[in-house]
């Protein structure tokens, strides 16, 4: 059997906890419960006729009380950086933790998601100030916790590449 | 009589008195008598007794000050009285106690049986269908075996984790524990060390025990590339601390590269179960729950039961390995030099022929495949006559139709074989140990036979010329066909043991003639033979002519006048 271990990273409140809520249990909750720490879920899929275990790390979110530990991101195989589509210094902190995360552990494939893609009328971030982020992701991904658009594949995409990545 | 008394201060203080007399003698009777009272602690005493119990009940009624006020010298009193006489208090609350004290041990004990009975009967595992079984056979009713084998301790889960990233190598759980998904609980095993790590710093000590309430620990090997991890219900020995190191270097000695190679594929560890589950020890002893003011009486009685389960398990388990030990050392081919008990485990040291039985298959054989023995052999050729004999076939590889034998510890073969097989044979037998000796003269040498055969044809055969010359006679070809063709078949034959093929070709004439000519004639006859034959393809240099003259003039002899013929040294 395979599996992998995965991170979310992001700001506070970007919706990382929302994200790995509606990927493993199909629900959304208004209710904002910040993470302390870590949490660690896990979700079985199927990439072309193989199971995957993804063990999904969901860790705090970056802000001036708690930053990520780096110690946390070890034997990862995979991270997804989150923004929140509705705040633009979100942007800065994805970019941020990329730096962390890589000089942590390597490069390891890396999915970007902009998250609650249904409040697109309060939208800041444009394509200007996401080219730089834009760069260290090997993919990128409009997402919404609340609907549910766009956090399958996320996921998904991630699995394949973290496969391929190690041949398997 | 009022001036009188207003004259005389005397008398007026008398009349006064008098009159004091007169009107108030009951008030100052009364008023003697209360000041006596008062003053006569004797009486002052039987007073206050006589109400103190209505005071007391009265005051009680109201508030708790009097309760107040008394605690701190009833306290005292008790604490003195029990301190200068307890065979006091114990007679006082012994009646009163006694029958509660026991029925209450009694349920304590009655009540975790029913309800290991009701576990046992809840869980229909294999293992309570043995308890029934053992009850069953031994005619002990069901609970006191279910008791026999309560836990000391259990280890309930064994996860193998790889530590960098937390995921579950392996994982195996006991018999009816079930538990969150492992991949979860790994998870978070892992990131309380990293935390840990983190908040101390990386010089830190890694936790080696966590504790889930006061009843589960989990126990945390690290190693270098994977964590062990026991999750443990009751107090364990440290002896289970050796062995959960032991099982991890085991992994890493024999998985290392997987373990470093490891990229979220755990194939390569899914046949480590049995290692693990070797960790899933558990050992007998009561539970006792609840803990009440009755506990020390409770377990008094519990651990004398489990102490008698406790030693009929390990008198049954030392018979077996007392009948263990007796096979081994009855077994030729296997010298046991030590056994020993250490951390739960058995150990059996010893040397081991190669051809004697595995140890591991004795050990099933004497119904003791369960019992946790790990061997260290040493490998030695035993002089034991099966072994030896044994060891000679192995070495010698004899062809079918040879037959070893081991007499007087002389090795003999019978039969044929081939002439490579003697020659190996006979250079083995002297190497090989336990051998008096090697003889080989039964064995009949199936390409020396052939071979000769061979130079018995040739030596029987002879090229005849015209008289006086060295031309061969008419017809003669075909002969010195048959020649060349028995020479190759010779050719064939190698035996690196004897010197090369040689031929001698011998010229012989008739009796006519000078004795010179002759020599010299028959000289030329041996050449030409060898020249026709080495124009038949072979080798000149196999033949050695020779002239030997006139051959004599008996029957024999005349047959080989005009001739040549052949001979192999
Ligand atoms: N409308 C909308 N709200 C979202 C979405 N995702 C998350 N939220 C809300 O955003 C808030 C924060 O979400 P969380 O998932 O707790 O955020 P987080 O990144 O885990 O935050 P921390 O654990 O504090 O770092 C919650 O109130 C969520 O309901 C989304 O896609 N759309
Ligand atoms: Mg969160």
């Amino acid at each position: 059997m395979i599996k992998k271990k995965i991170c979310m990273l992001g700001a506070f409140a970007v919706g990382k906890t929302s994200l790995v809520r509606r990927f493993v249990d199909s629900i959304f909750s208004e209710r904002y419960q910040t993470t302390v720490g870590v949490k660690i879920d896990k979700k079985s899929m199927e990439i072309d006729g193989r199971r995957i275990d993804l063990i999904i790390w969901d860790l705090n979110g970056e802000d001036e009380f708690q930053s990520v530990r780096t110690s946390y991101l070890r034997g990862s195989s995979g991270c997804i950086y989150v923004v929140d589509g509705t705040r633009s210094s979100t942007v800065e902190t994805a970019g941020s933790l990329y730096g962390k995360t890589t000089a942590a552990i390597g490069r390891v494939p890396a999915v970007l998601v902009l998250n609650k893609q249904d409040l697109h009328q309060q939208w800041e971030v444009g394509d200007r100030l996401l080219a730089p982020v834009r760069q260290m992701a090997d993919a990128v991904f409009y997402t919404s916790a609340r609907t549910g658009q766009g956090v399958e594949r996320a996921f998904s995409k991630l699995a394949v590449m973290m496969m391929e990545n190690s041949g398997q | 009589m009022a001036g009188g008394m207003d004259s005389n201060p005397e008398d007026s203080r008398e009349a006064f008195g008098l009159l004091r007399q007169l009107l108030l003698k009951p008030e100052i009777e009364k008023l003697a008598e209360i000041s006596r009272r008062l003053d006569d602690p004797e009486v002052r005493a039987a007073e206050v007794g006589q109400i103190l119990a209505a005071a007391l009940r009265r005051q009680a009624a109201v508030d708790d000050r009097l309760c107040l006020a008394l605690r701190p010298l009833i306290e005292k009193t008790l604490y003195n009285s029990v301190r200068k006489n307890p065979r006091a208090l114990v007679d006082i609350i012994f009646p009163v106690m006694g029958p509660a004290l026991r029925k209450s041990v009694s349920a304590a004990i009655m009540g975790m049986i029913q309800s290991l009975n009701q576990m046992a009967n809840h869980c229909l595992t294999i293992r309570g269908i043995k308890w029934r079984l053992e009850a069953w056979k031994s005619g002990k009713p069901f609970s006191a075996v279910v008791l026999a084998h309560t836990l000391l301790f259990r280890v309930e889960q064994v996860f193998l984790i790889h530590a960098e990233s937390g995921l579950v190598l392996q994982h195996v759980a006991a018999e009816g524990v079930s538990g969150k998904d492992p991949d979860l609980v790994s998870g978070m095993f892992t990131a309380i060390q990293d935390f840990v790590k983190d908040a101390l710093g990386s010089g830190s000590e890694l936790i080696d025990t966590l504790r889930l309430g006061n009843q589960r620990s989990i126990w945390l090997e690290q190693g270098r590339y994977a964590i062990l991890a026991a999750v443990i219900r009751g107090t364990p020995p440290m002896d289970l601390r050796h062995d959960i190191q032991d099982c991890l270097d085991r992994i890493e000695a024999v998985r290392g590269q997987a373990l470093a190679a490891f990229d979220g594929d755990t194939a390569p560890f899914e046949n480590l179960d049995a290692e693990l589950r070797g960790l899933l020890q558990f050992q007998a002893r009561p539970e006792t729950g609840r803990r009440t003011w009755l506990l020390p009486a409770a377990i008094a009685t519990l651990v004398t039961l489990a102490a008698l389960a406790l030693g009929l398990n390990r008198y049954q388990e030392n018979r077996t390995w007392q009948r263990l030990l007796e096979r081994l050392r009855s077994q030729p081919g296997i010298i046991v030099t030590r056994a020993a008990r250490e951390d739960g485990r058995y150990l059996v040291e010893g040397l081991r022929d190669p051809l004697a039985p595995d140890p591991e298959s004795i050990k099933s054989a004497c119904r003791a495949a369960k019992l946790p023995v790990d061997w260290r052999w040493k490998a030695y050729w035993t002089m034991d006559r099966p072994f030896v004999l044994k060891r000679a076939e192995l070495l010698l590889k004899p062809p079918p139709s040879v037959r070893l034998l081991l007499e007087g510890g002389i090795l003999s073969a019978r039969g044929y074989a081939s002439h490579s097989w003697i020659v190996r044979a006979r250079r083995l037998a002297s190497v090989l140990p336990g051998l008096a000796g090697y003889n080989d003269g039964q064995v009949v040498d199936q390409d020396l036979v052939a071979f000769q055969k061979a130079v018995q044809r040739l030596e029987s055969k002879a090229i005849y010329f015209v008289k006086g010359g060295i031309d061969l006679d008419p017809g003669q070809e075909p002969n010195l066909d048959d020649v060349a063709s028995i020479v190759r078949t010779l050719q064939g034959f190698d035996f690196p043991d004897r010197p090369g093929l040689n031929i001698a070709v011998i010229g012989h004439t008739d009796v006519s003639g000078t004795e010179k000519f002759n020599l010299a004639l028959s000289r030329l006859r041996a050449e030409k033979v060898v020249s026709l034959l080495a124009a038949r393809g072979l080798e000149a240099g196999l033949f050695n002519p020779l002239g030997l003259g006139p051959a004599g003039t008996g029957s024999e002899s005349q047959a080989l006048w005009r001739s040549v013929t052949f001979g192999v040294r």
